[in-house]
């Protein structure tokens, strides 16, 4: 039997981590104990960028992360990450099937640049803004530090926002917001919820700017050394996974509107006056001048069913 | 496997390797026999300071160093002598009360107990205290320190298990503040008793000014950063740079007493400090990595779950271990390897990361004063000229407030989350 | 030696003020302008990098390693003298060792880049591999040749 170290940096709790113990679980029945998957979850082989790096190289057999984690490969990739792009979360979930046309042509870009191939992805939930005073539309976040992750996609994403992008780590981010370095931060709310941030944010904007899509990708020397009916068994229990990690996904999301409100914080819809489309069209505007080279895909994705 | 890579590591160690080496060599046998890529090897060693809390680190050996170099420690040395001078046993506790900001400024606890020790227990000998008094007096109060900011302990810890660096530091404060006073009301009992020397009249409000005007600018630095830190105007590793910066003026404006040469020479001693601990923190990350694949922390995790689920009682058996692995490693390195493995299982039971972060570097500084490998011991008793049991005599009666204090802030974890819990 | 030993000095103090000083202006353009510089965080970790390793030669060459000497110096010069001499070969193969593994990274890793600054990756491979082969030649140097302050009056 073949032992595959699969790595990641979900904490506890959250979506991706059930997905990824799941995931190994199923993988062992469905190849017949050919194939054993050791769960590494919270950073414990590195943060995102040595993983993705671990993988490419084979120190590491597979790992999830945004697919924006990919860009230091293929700077493309970033696309599936891009805010406002996708319809709904099926239309999400469909446009990142490892065999839809623009996951294919990315991924043969990652296997000859990288030696790492897209295997699967996990659907997380939409990511939406946390902050201490309501935010209804771009104006009242203008020139106020928002917290980005430190990626070219995020930056772009918040001043599209009206903010100005500020960094902050994870670890950081509850005294952060507490102490005001930051005004707000995004984030699916299975993440608020996790770290606390209703302790120190009042309210919640359902502005469900981006699709959290995360990509499962595989050292593609490892991936080839494997039987094709282990390969088959692999990719039908993440896809089936995948669609599990949206229901997940869904019923989870009106929990936690629930959980969230109970603690005391104020969610904004569209129906208390939150203008999604202001956020949509000035995002989209700051991304499109920012990466041009996002169009094509922009296109493929969008005529997926 | 795991196993042979620890007793790998502790073999070397005790043999008088290089602790980078000690880690290496291990790590490097593990990675050619289990057929891993030797890319593994640069990689992780490189990715491991690609860190923003780390970055604190060089800037507060270097304000430490030009601190020492222009002047300023003198000076709130001289501000604290003219204000509790004539308190029972004096300039003791103003050797106490100085460890408070100056010791944990330097990633090595060895490196505050030399710079600033050296001064102080030559100002006591000169004042007619005895040298085993002075160096315990030395010896303990620098076990403070490195929990109340700034504190480069304090900040590896917080990178090493991805925990808020603001909370830990601001978490330290009433604890240190506690122990300080116990160290103090026992130096004074001490001093009282044995007829110890002390400052012949009360200061003069106007002795009182004078010296703190000198002193204020330093005076302000802690206060700088702690102020910054809690309004959010900077991050730890911002707050380090603004009292750098802040340091850098004073001495050079308004005390005049900074020369290029002395800024040449603080640059090159804190980059070599620097170097010299980082890099064991890049190879620590490797060995660290390598635990993980062997499920070394699960392991532990599993077992230590099994023998309770009590917080309490996990803390305690935690302080157990620290106690132990801080008699024989040095903190930082102790911090690199052993805390990764003990914290997880802690936090899953319910004991609070902040305050696991606080007892645990307490802890292993005590460690430091404990035989038969208390590395301060060593260097004390060396700068001090006395021998090791003279100094251990002294020193007897300081573990009273010292392991009073481990076992407050093991206890009362109300005490040590209160300032951290307004942050939150 | 001499010069070499400058200008790695002067880098290593470059790379130090540089630390020192972008954090400070970020504090400044943040708070008081209001607009921070996107990426000065990459960029003060990237020198940090750059630092840690480029300073080790430095660190070997005064033999400022942390290291536990306690037992080893109370051993009988019998074992003492041996005992030296293997941590010195080991010192050497180890950080060799390093040196090489990262020389064959380096050469695998051409296209990696930091997030927003697009620093390439083998720049801070390079200080790797620059500070190990460094401190691999210093220690070779102070096996032949120890430095005066590790011949003690009793060797
Ligand atoms: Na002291
Ligand atoms: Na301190």
């Amino acid at each position: 039997a073949e032992t595959l170290r699969y790595a990641h940096v979900g904490a506890e709790g959250d979506l991706q981590t059930r997905y990824a113990s799941e995931a190994a679980q199923a993988i062992q029945e469905a190849t017949d104990g050919n194939i054993n998957v050791q769960v590494f979850p919270a950073s414990q082989l590195g943060g995102v960028a040595e993983m993705v790096d671990g993988v490419r190289m084979g120190s590491i057999d597979l790992g999830h992360h945004d697919f924006a984690s990919l860009a230091r490969v293929v700077p493309e990739a970033a696309v599936f990450n891009a805010p406002y792009i996708y319809r709904n979360a099926e239309h999400a979930l469909h446009a990142t099937a490892p065999d839809s046309p623009a996951v294919q042509k990315i991924n043969q870009q990652l296997i000859e640049k990288g030696g790492v191939r897209i295997i699967g992805r996990i659907y997380r939930g939409k990511r939406h803004i946390s902050s201490n005073f309501a935010v209804k539309s771009p104006d009242d976040l203008s020139r106020e530090p928002f917290r980005a992750v430190p990626l070219d996609l995020w930056v772009s994403m918040v001043k599209g926002f009206g903010a100005t992008p500020t960094p902050v780590a994870v670890s950081e981010l509850p005294t952060a917001l507490m102490t005001g370095l930051v005004v707000g931060q995004e984030n699916p709310l299975t993440m608020i919820n996790a770290n606390q941030l209703y302790e120190v944010q009042s309210h919640v904007s359902l502005t469900g700017h981006m699709d959290s899509v995360l990509a499962i990708f595989m050292n593609e020397r490892k991936w080839q050394s494997l039987e094709e009916s282990d390969r088959q068994a692999i990719e039908t229990v993440l896809d089936d996974k995948a669609e599990q990690s949206l229901q997940w996904a869904q019923t989870s999301e009106s929990e936690l509107i629930q959980t969230l409100q109970d603690k005391g914080m104020t969610i904004l819809g569209e129906e208390d006056g939150l203008d999604v489309a202001a956020f949509r069209d000035q995002v989209r505007a700051q991304i499109d001048k920012d990466f041009p080279d996002f169009k094509p895909y922009i296109e493929m994705i969008a005529e997926v069913e | 496997m795991g196993i042979a890579l620890i007793i790998g590591f502790l073999a070397l160690f005790v043999l008088g390797f290089p602790v980078v080496y000690s880690i290496l060599i291990p790590s490097i046998g593990y990675v050619l026999i289990e057929g891993f890529p030797n890319g593994l090897l640069a990689q992780r060693i490189t990715y491991a300071l690609d860190s923003f809390p780390l970055v604190a680190v060089p800037i507060f050996i270097f304000v430490g160093n030009i601190m020492n170099l222009a002047g300023v420690t003198e000076r709130i040395f001289r501000f604290a002598d003219t204000l509790v001078g004539r308190v029972p046993g004096g300039l003791a506790q103003v050797n106490i009360f100085s460890s408070l900001i100056f010791s944990g400024m330097s990633g090595a606890a060895l490196a505050d107990v030399g710079g600033l020790g050296k001064i102080e227990i030559e100002a006591m000998r000169k004042r007619g205290f005895s040298a085993p008094f002075a160096g315990a007096i030395t010896a303990s109060s620098a076990v403070v320190g490195p929990i109340f900011p700034p504190s480069i302990p304090l900040i590896v810890y917080g990178s090493v298990t991805s925990v808020s660096i603001v909370q830990l530091l601001i978490a330290g404060i009433v604890p240190a503040l506690i122990c300080i006073a116990l160290l103090m009301i026992t130096a004074a009992i001490l001093a009282l008793r044995h007829n110890m020397p002390r400052a012949p009249r009360r200061p003069t409000l106007g002795e009182i000014t004078a010296s703190l005007m000198p002193a204020l600018p330093a005076l302000l630095a802690p206060v700088l950063m702690i102020a910054g830190m809690m309004s959010g105007l900077f991050t730890p590793t911002e707050a380090a740079a603004v009292t750098a910066g802040y340091v850098l003026l004073i001495s050079g404006l308004v005390y005049r007493e900074l020369t290029w040469a002395h800024l040449w020479s603080a640059m090159m001693v804190t980059l070599r400090s620097t170097s010299a601990i980082l890099i064991i923190v890049a190879a620590a990350s490797l060995f660290g990595w390598i635990l993980a694949v062997e499920q070394i922390p699960q392991a532990f995790a599993g077992w230590i779950l099994q023998v309770s689920k009590d917080p309490l009682m996990l803390l305690l058996i935690a302080n157990l271990i620290f106690f132990v692995v801080g008699m024989f490693l040095d903190s930082t390195t102790a911090t690199l390897l052993v805390v990764p493995v003990i914290a997880p299982p802690m936090v899953l039971a319910g004991v609070d990361p902040v305050h696991l972060g606080i007892v645990a570097i307490f802890n292993l500084m005590i460690g430091l004063l404990t035989p038969p490998m208390g590395l301060s011991l060593y260097l004390i008793a060396s700068i001090a000229r006395i021998s090791l049991r003279q100094l251990l005599w002294a020193l007897l009666p300081f573990y009273i407030p010292l392991l009073t204090t481990l076992a407050i802030i093991t206890f009362a974890s109300d005490l040590v989350l209160w300032l951290p819990g307004m942050l939150r | 030696m001499h010069l070499i030993r400058r200008l790695l000095e002067g880098i290593c103090a470059l790379l130090l003020a540089g630390i020192v000083l972008v954090p400070l202006l970020q504090v400044v353009l943040r708070e008081v302008f209001v607009s921070p510089m996107v990426g000065a965080e990459e960029f003060t970790r990237f020198l940090l990098v750059c630092l840690v390793f480029m300073a080790y030669p430095l660190v070997v060459d005064n033999g400022e390693n942390i290291v536990m000497t306690e037992l080893r110096e109370s051993l009988p010069t019998a074992l003492r003298k041996p005992l030296k001499l293997l941590i010195v070969v080991c010192a050497i193969l180890t950080s060799g060792f390093i040196a090489y593994a990262t020389f064959m990274t380096v050469q695998t890793n051409l296209g990696n880049t930091t997030p927003t600054l697009k620093i390439p990756f083998w720049l801070f491979l390079g200080s790797t591999l620059l500070g190990f082969s460094g401190a691999c030649l210093l220690h070779l140097v102070h096996g032949v040749h120890p430095p005066a302050s590790e011949v003690g009056p009793n060797q």
